[in-house]
């Protein structure tokens, strides 16, 4: 083959010599990070609480009216 | 052998310059091709010669185009393994790298005809080879007549393998195995590849030696070769494969102890390379290849180097990971590597240099990256090519710059090098990130959005779900939050930290 296309072997071999390349099989550890960011602060119970209880007011509140209007 | 003119490793008289011998064997495999197609005398795959001191003869592989330097280094270092494991059963290796020198081996063929306890004798041999081979987590030896050999020394028979061996000698075998299968040389299709497991292809390898090695008037040999055939497929390690050949050898007791003492594989590990025999390889063997041919060393070598600065970095040790990485950078400007060093000059207390070093680098990756891997000049016409940037490459490096820009507390900035590094190649930790940035510049409703992307991702880290729950809390969207905390309980049922942190924040 090489000989039909008037080349020698080794520049038949030197045309198909693969490109230098990083081997994939050589990444198997996943390089270092920078800390993730800072966990966010999140309300603590006190404020859930206290908006749970307007949420369970205002249900209550809702609740009340139309009773109010039949007593009315 | 008359006196050597050529000497090979300081230690051994060559019949010829290995210079020349290597360019031989290198054509040879050449004329093999990938594809089995062309055939060579065995000979031309080998450098004969003698150890100087001990006069024994040897057989030496030699290395070849530096564009094989990394299946040789690997070679090399599985050689030295084998060299410490000094079983009887396999072919001393007397030196590896650059090159293996093997003893002289017995002939490869052809394989004789034995009795039924001579066969068995090799296969229970050949399953104590394959366990050690195993546990070095060699998953595949070659199995053909070149590499898996046999000798005979005073009416005794015993394996002598070959390895770790050529690929292209295991090439030869398969030719001449598939002539003799096929002598009308018609085209077949070319066998699918296996999906077996290296224990299955390991199992049916030995127990076809052993049908090949029995003599045709072994009769009851072929009766239990029948048996061995239908309880192989049972064996999940090589010494319960040994076991079912111990009815038919001569020495049974101190077959048995042997048996006993293999070791048992059921899952081929995880090589771990050795990175420094390999750093030191690449950094000798440099220096003796051609500019043109430097990269096919370079690029490989400066891999190695950031493989050993990710463990020493995991290690604690960030001082001497810096040095690695330094010197991976000097060997190819991989914008990964400069993400490594960045983040390890963070560590190191030097966040504006580690900042300013990955700024750069990524400019200039993402300049190539959007170039595709073309060179212009300025008037827009092609002049070369440069090393191309994979996208996820690119987005490794953005998302470290994004991340230190972060704890620089330059919202901002990092946002939008979280944002490209999303674009480029999403994962869970860069919309985490992502989120973080522009939660901290006042985009709540986005964040959230990234966050639960990143949820998406990757369910099960707490985390990720926790950031979700504080953006959603933020937005007054209560329920939704706690919905968000209560399946990552699901998930997690046994976690107590993250019950402990529902019940702080939404109660019981």
């Amino acid at each position: 083959m090489a000989g039909a296309l008037g080349l020698t072997a080794a520049e038949a071999r030197a045309d198909i010599i693969p490109e230098p390349r990083r081997p994939s099989e050589w990444k198997e550890t996943p390089p270092p990070m920078p800390e993730p960011p800072p966990e966010k602060e999140l309300p603590t119970l006190p404020l859930v609480v206290l908006l749970a209880v307007a949420v369970a007011t205002a249900s209550a509140l809702r609740l009340r009216q139309p009773a109010a209007q039949v007593c009315g | 052998m008359k006196r050597a003119a050529h000497v090979y490793a300081e230690r051994f008289a060559v019949e010829r310059d290995p210079a020349s011998a290597a360019q031989q064997q290198e054509a040879a495999r050449w004329e093999i091709g990938p594809f089995d197609r062309g055939s060579v005398p065995e000979a031309s795959l080998w450098l004969h010669g003698v150890e100087i001191e001990t006069k024994q003869r040897v057989w030496i592989a030699l290395r070849g185009h530096p564009v094989g330097w990394v299946a040789n280094v690997e070679t090399e270092v599985r050689a030295r393994a084998v060299m410490a494991s000094r079983s009887p059963f396999i072919v001393p290796v007397l030196h590896a790298g650059p090159g293996i020198v093997y003893a002289e081996p017995p002939p490869a063929r052809p394989r004789p005809q034995l009795r039924a306890a001579d066969a068995a004798a090799c296969a229970v041999q050949a399953c104590e080879v394959v366990a050690q081979m195993h546990a070095l987590g060699e998953a595949a030896p070659y199995f053909g007549p070149s590499h898996l050999r046999l000798s005979e020394r005073d009416g005794v028979w015993r394996i002598a393998w070959l390895l770790p061996g050529q690929w292209a000698l295991d090439s030869l075998d398969r030719q001449l195995a598939e002539r003799a299968r096929n002598p009308t040389g018609k085209k077949r299709p070319a066998p699918r590849r296996t999906e077996d497991s290296p224990i299955t292809v390991a199992r049916r390898a030995v127990v076809e030696l052993f049908a090949e090695l029995l003599g045709p008037h072994e009769r009851a040999g072929r009766d239990e070769l029948e048996r061995i055939r239908r309880k192989a497929t049972e064996c999940a390690d090589m010494p319960a494969l040994a076991r079912l050949f111990l009815p038919l050898v001569a020495e049974p007791v101190e077959c048995a102890a042997r048996i006993e003492a293999m070791p048992v594989v059921r899952t081929v590990p995880k090589r771990e390379r050795d990175w420094d025999a390999i750093i030191r390889d690449g950094e000798a063997t440099l220096p003796s290849i051609s500019r043109k041919n430097a990269a096919y060393v370079a690029l490989p070598l400066a891999c190695a180097y950031h493989q050993r600065a990710t463990r020493r970095a995991a290690a604690g040790e960030p001082a001497l990971a810096l040095e690695d990485v330094e010197r991976a950078l000097k060997l190819d400007p991989c914008v990964t590597y400069a993400a490594t060093r960045a983040v390890l000059r963070d560590r190191l207390g030097q966040r504006a240099a580690a900042r300013a070093g990955l700024a750069t680098a990524t400019v200039a990756a993402r300049a190539t990256f959007a170039a595709g891997g073309v060179v212009r000049d300025n008037n827009g016409v092609i002049v070369g090519t440069a090393e191309r940037v994979a996208p996820a490459d690119l987005a490794h490096a953005l998302e470290v710059g994004g991340l230190l820009a972060l704890h620089d507390d330059e919202p901002v900035e990092a946002m939008d090098a979280l944002l490209e590094a999303f674009t480029l190649a999403p994962t869970a930790a860069r919309a985490h990130a992502l989120g973080a940035a522009l939660f901290r510049c006042g985009h709540v409703a986005a964040a959230a959005d990234y966050e639960a992307r990143s949820v998406a991702l990757a369910p099960d880290e707490p985390r990720y779900v926790w950031a979700l729950v504080g953006s959603l809390l933020r937005l007054g969207r209560a329920e939704e939050a706690r919905e968000q905390a209560l399946a990552l309980l699901r998930r997690s049922p046994d976690d107590a930290a993250q019950r402990e942190k529902f019940a702080r924040v939404f109660g019981a």
